[in-house]
This record gives C-alpha cells, sequence and structure tokens, in this order.
C-alpha cells in the first residue's frame, strides 16, 4: 500500500513537472494571427464540408505559416456560441468566420469583438450587427441571370413553370423559426400565390435533413396521392426518395444533394438549387482578405451566386474535380452536397478540399468582389433595415420576379 | 400476450406501504390501460377522414406501418428501460452508431449481414456500459444516459470527420422499398409484425423480462428475491442499445443512407409511446402491446395532422392536446376499472 501510494505520488510529481515544463516553453503560436472558425451543429455532410473548405483555403500553401487556425463547433445553442465568441474574443482572435444561429442574438458579443479589433464574417446565414459582413446566397441571383434573385421564388417560378401553371403542391420547409427558412419561404409564397391555378395542398418541416424530408413527404403523399409537384429546400434527396417509394415521378425543386443531381442527369424533372457549403471557404477568402487589405478592401455584404441546374445541364464529374461543367460525384454519399467550388470565388477548390480539409494549392489571390455585393434593395433582408437614403417599399425593374418586398431609394 | 405481465408482481415480495395496496387492482387497470390505447386507435383510423378526404384508405395503413416500425424497435428498448424505472437519453447517439457502423464498415468491404451484426453488437456494449455505470456506481439513470450518449456522439462526430453520412448496402436498401413484397405485402411490414412479436416475448415471456418488473417495483425486493440487480441492469441497457442500433441499421435501409443526426427525432417520441401506452414513467408497469399502440397511435397522428394542412405551430398544439387526451382517457379508463 505504501509503495503504491509512493508510485502515485512520485508520477503525480512527474506529470505536475512536466505539465509546467509545457506551458513555459515558448508558445509555438507567438507570433501568428489567431483564426477561427465556429460552426453550428455538426454531423451532416453540408456542415461538415463547409467547415472543410475553410479550413482548406486557411491551411492552404500561399497562407500557411502565417495565422493560426482553430474549429469550434457551437451546436444548435445561441447561448452557447456567445460564449465561444466571447472566449475567441478574449483569445486575442483576429478574424472570426462563423455560421451565424441567429441573426440578431449574437450582435452585442459582435459589436464588442469589433472594437477589439476582430473582424467577423457571417457565412450561409446572415447577422444584422452592421461591423460584421456577410457572404450569403439566401438573396443571391441566379449565376447565368444576375436579375434573377432568391432562391425561393426562383424555384417556385421554374417549379410553376414546368406545371404550366396549376396544380396541387408540397412545400417542404427547413428548420422552424430561421431567418433563412422564412426568407425562402416567403419569396416562394409570394412566387405560388400569383397562380391561381396552383394550390398548396400540404406544407410541412423536412428540417433540412433528408431523413425527415423523407419521412413527412411519405407522410404528405399517404394523404395527398395527386401531388403535381413538391418545392423542397436542403432534404430534396429524402423528397426524391419519398416520390419513388410512391411510384410517382413528378417535379420536384431543391437544393444541391448528390442524389438529387443524380436523378436529374437521369431524366427527373426538376432543379437543383439552394445553399453551396462553397460559401464557407469563400468567406474565409474574404476574411484573410480584410486581414491582408484592411476592411474596406471588400463589400460588407457579398452575395453568393445562386448555382441553378436543371435536368438538362445536371452531369456526372468523372474523378474527383468540376471539369467541362459536371456538378455532382456519382461515388459519393447521397447526402453529399455537391456545391463545394464556385468558378469565380472559389475555382481551387476539390472533393479533397471539401471531405478531407485537404490545403488547397495555387489559391490565386482573390480578384475584385465588387461585382458580388449585395444590391442595395435586398438589404432589408439580411440586415433588418434599408441602408441610408432608402426605405421598404416593393422592389419592380431591378429584379425578377418584381414586386417583391425590399428597399426603394428615397427620392426626397 | 398478457399473461406474462402480472406474474412478477405476484411472485417479487413487495416493500410494504402504500405500494402494496395500488397492487392488487394494478394488474386489471394495466390490461385496460393498453385496451384503452387500442381502442383509441381503431377509432381513430376511420376518424381520419377528418383530415383528408383519401383518409382512411390502405396506403394510410402502409404508412403508419412502416413508418411506425422504427419507432416501434426504439420504443421497445425505451420501455424496458422505463420499466427498471429509468429513462434512457442515449437513443439518439445509439441509433446514429447502428447507421453510422453498419454503413462505414459495408463501405470497407465488410459483408452487409456481417456488418450490421458488429454494429448492433457496438450498440450493445455502449447500453451495457450505460447499465454498468446505473448499476456499479448507482448514479441516476437519465444522467449516466446523457453522459454516455454524448461521449458517444463526440467519438462519432471526430470519427467521422469530413464523412458524415454514410451509404446503405443495396441488400438492405432494397428490404425498404414498398415494391420488396412478401405474399404482397411490403417487407417492411413483415418486418413490424417479426419486430413486435420479438418485443413481446423478450418483455412478457423470458426471464430477463420478468426480471425487468421486479426491478421496477422495488429494488430492494428485488434482491431479496436473489434477483442479480447489477446483472439485470446491465441486461436490460445492453439490450435496450441492441434495439436502437437495429432501429439506426432499419433508418439506414429506408433512407438508403444516414447522417449523424438520424437518431435525433426520435428520442421524445420514444418516451411518448412508451407512457402514451401506459407504462407507469416511475417504472414497475406497462406492457409492450401498449407501447405498441402507442406507438401506432401517435404515427398516425403525425399522418393525419400533416394531412390536415395545418401551420406548424397549430400541428404540435394537436400533437401535444392529443397525447394528453390519451393519457386522461387511459388514466379514467384505470380508475374505473
Amino acid at each position: 500500500m505504501t509503495t503504491l501510494r509512493t508510485v502515485a505520488m512520485r508520477a503525480a510529481a512527474v506529470l505536475a513537472a512536466g505539465a509546467f515544463a509545457l506551458s513555459a516553453c515558448a508558445d509555438p503560436d507567438a507570433g501568428r494571427d489567431k483564426i477561427f472558425l465556429d460552426l453550428s451543429y455538426s454531423g451532416n455532410n453540408w456542415q461538415d464540408e463547409a467547415a472543410n473548405l475553410a479550413l482548406a483555403v486557411a491551411n492552404s500553401p500561399e497562407y500557411a505559416g502565417q495565422y493560426v487556425v482553430r474549429k469550434q463547433i457551437s451546436g444548435t445553442d445561441i447561448q452557447k456560441q456567445i460564449s465561444d465568441l466571447q472566449s475567441m474574443i478574449a483569445a486575442n482572435a483576429k478574424l472570426v468566420v462563423l455560421y451565424p444561429l441567429s441573426p440578431t442574438a449574437l450582435n452585442p458579443t459582435i459589436r464588442q469583438g469589433c472594437e477589439r479589433g476582430v473582424t467577423f464574417i457571417a457565412y450561409d446565414s446572415t447577422v444584422r450587427e452592421p461591423c460584421a459582413y456577410n457572404v450569403a446566397f439566401i438573396t443571391g441571383a441566379r449565376v447565368d441571370d444576375p436579375r434573377d434573385a432568391f432562391f425561393g421564388a426562383q424555384t417556385a417560378e421554374a417549379l410553376a413553370q414546368m406545371l404550366d401553371g396549376k396544380g396541387k403542391i408540397f412545400m417542404n420547409r427547413g428548420v422552424p423559426g430561421t431567418a433563412t427558412d422564412q426568407v425562402h419561404y416567403d419569396t416562394a409564397k409570394a412566387v405560388f400565390d400569383r397562380y391561381p391555378g396552383i394550390t398548396v395542398v400540404a406544407e410541412y418541416y423536412g428540417k433540412w435533413d433528408s431523413a425527415v424530408s423523407q419521412q413527412e413527404t411519405a407522410k404528405a403523399l399517404a394523404a395527398h396521392p395527386d401531388v403535381n409537384g413538391i418545392w423542397s429546400q436542403d432534404g430534396e434527396v429524402g423528397v426524391v426518395k419519398a416520390l419513388q417509394a410512391a411510384g410517382k415521378k413528378i417535379p420536384v425543386t431543391g437544393e444541391n444533394g448528390n442524389y438529387f443531381r443524380k436523378m436529374l442527369s437521369q431524366g427527373w424533372p426538376g432543379i437543383s438549387s439552394g445553399s453551396p457549403p462553397a460559401q464557407a471557404g469563400v468567406a474565409m477568402r474574404i476574411g484573410l482578405r480584410i486581414l491582408e487589405q484592411g476592411p474596406d478592401s471588400v463589400p460588407h455584404n457579398i452575395e453568393m451566386p445562386l448555382p441553378w441546374v436543371t435536368t438538362q445541364t445536371a452531369k456526372p464529374c468523372p474523378g474527383n474535380e468540376f471539369v467541362d461543367g459536371c456538378n455532382f460525384f456519382p461515388k459519393e454519399s447521397d447526402t453529399f452536397v455537391t456545391e463545394i467550388f464556385q468558378k469565380d470565388l472559389l475555382p481551387q477548390s476539390s472533393l479533397a478540399a471539401a471531405k478531407t480539409g485537404q490545403p488547397m494549392q495555387g489559391l490565386q489571390p482573390l480578384g475584385d468582389v465588387t461585382a458580388f455585393a449585395q444590391p442595395e434593395w435586398r438589404r432589408v433582408y439580411t440586415r433588418g433595415h434599408c441602408d441610408d437614403g432608402w426605405r421598404e417599399g416593393d422592389v419592380a425593374d431591378v429584379q425578377n420576379p418584381t414586386g417583391l418586398p425590399g428597399c426603394v431609394e428615397d427620392k426626397q | 400476450m398478457t399473461s406474462g405481465i402480472s406474474e412478477p408482481t405476484v411472485e417479487t415480495p413487495r416493500r410494504t406501504g402504500p405500494q402494496t395496496a395500488a397492487a392488487g387492482s394494478r394488474r386489471d387497470w394495466l390490461r385496460n390501460q393498453a385496451l384503452i390505447v387500442w381502442i383509441l386507435l381503431l377509432l381513430c383510423i376511420p376518424l381520419s377522414r377528418l383530415a383528408s378526404e383519401s383518409f382512411p384508405s390502405v396506403s394510410l395503413v402502409v404508412n403508419v406501418l412502416i413508418l411506425g416500425l422504427f419507432l416501434a424497435v426504439i420504443a421497445f428498448g425505451q420501455g424496458l428501460v422505463v420499466l427498471t424505472g429509468g429513462i434512457d437519453l442515449s437513443v439518439a447517439s445509439s441509433v446514429a452508431l447502428g447507421a453510422y457502423l453498419t454503413g462505414s464498415l459495408w463501405a470497407a468491404g465488410v459483408p452487409a449481414v456481417i456488418a450490421v451484426v458488429l454494429a448492433v453488437g457496438a450498440c450493445t456494449a455502449v447500453g451495457a456500459i450505460n447499465g454498468l455505470v446505473i448499476s456499479r456506481l448507482g448514479f441516476p439513470p437519465f444522467i449516466v444516459t446523457l453522459a454516455v450518449g454524448t461521449i458517444l456522439a463526440s467519438v462519432l462526430l471526430g470519427v467521422a470527420r469530413g464523412a458524415p453520412a454514410q451509404r446503405s448496402p443495396e441488400g438492405l436498401a432494397a428490404l425498404f422499398r414498398q415494391e420488396t413484397t412478401a405474399l404482397g405485402i411490403p417487407v417492411a411490414i413483415w418486418l413490424f409484425v417479426v419486430m413486435a412479436a420479438l418485443g413481446l416475448f423478450v418483455q412478457h415471456k423470458t426471464t430477463l423480462g420478468l426480471r425487468t418488473y421486479a426491478l421496477g417495483n422495488s429494488v430492494a425486493a428485488a434482491r431479496n428475491a436473489r434477483v442479480d440487480v447489477a446483472r439485470v441492469t446491465v441486461s436490460v441497457y445492453g439490450v435496450a442499445g441492441a434495439a436502437y442500433g437495429l432501429a439506426g441499421v432499419m433508418l439506414l435501409g429506408y433512407s438508403s443512407g444516414a447522417d449523424l443526426n438520424v437518431g435525433e427525432p426520435w428520442l421524445l417520441p420514444s418516451i411518448a409511446a412508451v407512457v402514451v401506452g401506459g407504462a407507469a414513467i416511475r417504472g414497475g408497469s406497462g406492457t409492450y402491446s401498449g407501447t405498441l399502440a402507442g406507438v401506432l397511435l401517435l404515427t398516425l397522428l403525425g399522418i393525419d395532422i400533416s394531412a390536415t394542412g395545418l401551420a406548424e405551430g397549430y400541428k404540435q398544439i394537436v400533437y401535444g392536446a392529443v397525447i394528453l387526451i390519451a393519457l386522461l382517457g387511459s388514466r379514467l379508463a384505470g380508475r374505473r376499472s
């Protein structure tokens, strides 16, 4: 017993000495600026791909050795994200790239960070605090026509066209209560309301999750086997699987799931658009640009162009790169989100970068990004109010569809 | 299916006090409570007409059984744990482990059947760890299972880095397609029947099932009756873990793929189904037959409410209200007898 205790005490002493020695050692991170990547819930492909792409940019040879990059998972708890951000500010972060859980709740923390010299870049979802930068697709316009804005409105319009303006449809929404779901839904509903022949017979929340969407769609199909089309947010892979189980092949509009694109390429009628994980990589590039060239080198509000893949344009990639206009990876899992690449903002992306965070090679300096600035008339959706000199009103002429709420120039 | 229910409470010596007084009527009370939920379920099928003009229909029943399969398997595990007086919060992680391991082992070249066996085995082990910590250290089950579940979820997240989604083995996915039938009935429905029979057998006919009731009624009494409390606890949580893992495997097949969040929507419904089915949340009473009725009732309600086209907020209110009505109904039925 005594020997045991002595041994234990000695071991403890050695451990303590070791710990002391470690802490006394020169900090290997000294002199390097700290970058934090703060993500939401993880465990699905979208979040992991986005995080990997951001890390693949920050760890690329172009920046190697200049920064210390850390990743933090904040889950779905806003309080946890606030305390995580506070820890990052306390740790003298230079740059925080984050997936914001709320457009408003983080504002005081972000403002406090800005005052201490931290740059914040929000991706996918947005924050209203003016000192933070937003890189988001929510209000974005189609990559093939910058006048055609809003994922919700564009996919709704496309679905209505495919149905010749009449028929019964389902709407598969996202996570209830999120700003992103609301913008998608409102703009889509505004379009459907213009088609008197279109009836929304079922609305449900697939929670941006393929399995949940599949079950919810199966339930709705049991009640409405005569449905003519389905408008979906992320989760469209489950929607298509539920339709296949019921033996129905009807138009579906959805986001960028690998299986959905595969079905499109085999003739399924539909449109694949929506949130690209590439946003996180772009957000990291924007952040690094600000660290190097100052806060005014990029616009505060950046819109990711909306991907737009149709039954005609869906095309499998033969290998691991985006070549010859291919846009999905047949060998990857069904729910892999294909939009890991953006021809202007993230052209060096690769499948390996998205899956493992392998540093991107040959990252060219980011060119002029002013072309991707969000137009003032869509500001109210992401910042909660219009810019100075603008007031809220229905937007005509400058975007399709016309007449959606937004900001108009104050002529007085 | 009810024959095995009452024996353990009779055989085991009980603590003196109020429990003894209540126990005499408990047998009938239980039987009726499960029966009431079944009656409620049968009533609700024609009442589905109120939700949609195309109800009731064959497709409604088929969907209730197929979508109810996953909850029936998960609620079996949760039901056993609740019987012992515990509650299992590691459901989501264990379901995810079952799905993830099956998918990743199969992707690594392991034959599908062996992958399924290994995955369910791993989930059994996780459940057994729950049981070990609970019985050896005496911590409350909900906090132990919460801790083990959280650790497991984090390990999965770390291991799955960059590839959280798994594909399903082709044969497994084919099992769950509605066009895969045996004797004209989808295989998934046969699975439901097999799982229900297995659940009824394990809970009401095996020594483990009977000892679970004994444990839930009184640990001290069970100990006096020479029941190895620790071993039963470990077995109960192990079997529950196996059930969650199996549900994970099934969900992987149903969606022909799964990510790590696959188990999350099932935790609360699993507890709700057990309680609506008439089990006492403090343990010691409840039948798997009641749980099955609870599962089917909740699933049917989910479909009906979805068919009404109500806004999501109202749907949740209706769902909650109906659960309360089911509880009240079975309580009243219990009083009358």
